[in-house]
């Protein structure tokens, strides 16, 4: 192999695998956050956890985040899907695999889902709200 | 520990390249200005390369907020799912040209149309925050 394809191959190799790591380690040790990845972030008032003797409170306007199911299949389908190509490629590196057609409608069902569910939480469960 | 700066690695880079190209030169019989400006390319991508990755392993390159929208609010997970997908095909894209030696002659469509999927999802869904009724509201 000619000397300068190998220093390429190495280099770039180097590169990208110290691009994915600084990432990586980023997110491990918590400089780049994951808080908040699976929950809902919706606008309303937070139940208060009332002193003994009082009657419960509502405290002021802030976002309420609880685990969102759709954001969770969300991260499922992903994982899959990445893992299920990444094998893919190493076990028949000569080229690109094509992911089957079903895969992909699926994960754009799930994207779907994923919105519907935002657009639900941000302009449905307001007025709802609103009308009790 | 102490932090090593971030150009020490580029510099170490571009001088292995250039002692290289000097052993390439020294022993090559073929065209001295083609393998001159191959070589001098390679030093000064990687150069730059290696000083953008050890800026943003130092820190002076911020990438805290690279999974975060403006404004709070957490991780998003559009971003997240980019970030997922970027990684994965751009790993398979190296391995396909370091095992075959050349650039893949057909992107799968399939790829083109996933990628699609998530950089929509992500528009679609600052679309929704923007159009909150209830941010919009307190404006």
């Amino acid at each position: 192999m000619q000397l300068l394809t190998r220093m390429v191959v190495i280099e770039g190799g180097v590169l990208l695998c110290g691009l994915f790591a600084v990432v990586l380690y980023k997110i491990v040790i918590g400089t780049i956050s994951l808080e908040g990845l699976l929950d809902t972030k919706e606008t309303g008032k937070l139940p208060r956890k009332a002193p003994a003797g009082e009657p419960g409170q509502e405290r002021a306007e802030g976002p309420r985040q609880t685990l969102s199911p759709a954001r969770l299949q969300l991260l499922i389908f992903t994982v899959v899907v990445a893992a299920d190509y990444l094998h893919a490629i190493i076990v028949n590196p000569r080229s690109l695999p094509a992911l089957p057609q079903g895969v992909v409608a699926a994960l754009g069902g799930s994207q779907a889902i994923y919105l519907g569910g935002k657009a639900l939480s941000t302009y449905i469960q307001p007025l709802h709200g609103k009308n009790r | 520990m102490t932090k090593l700066p971030s150009w020490v690695i580029p510099l170490l880079s571009l001088i292995l390249n250039f002692v290289v190209l000097l052993v390439v030169l020294s022993k090559s019989s073929g065209d001295l200005l083609v393998i001159l400006v191959e070589w001098t390319v390679l030093a000064l991508v990687s150069f730059w390369g290696f000083l953008v990755l050890g800026k943003m392993a130092n820190g002076e390159i911020d990438i805290s907020t690279l999974l975060s929208e403006a404004g709070g609010g957490g991780a998003s997970f559009s971003r997240f799912q980019f970030l997922v997908f970027t990684f994965v095909i751009a790993l398979s894209l190296f391995l396909v040209i370091v095992h075959e030696y050349k650039f893949p002659d057909k992107i799968p469509p399939e790829i083109l149309t996933l990628l699609g999927i998530s950089a929509s999802t992500y528009a679609v869904s600052k679309g929704i925050q923007a159009t909150d009724p209830a941010k919009m509201a307190k404006k």
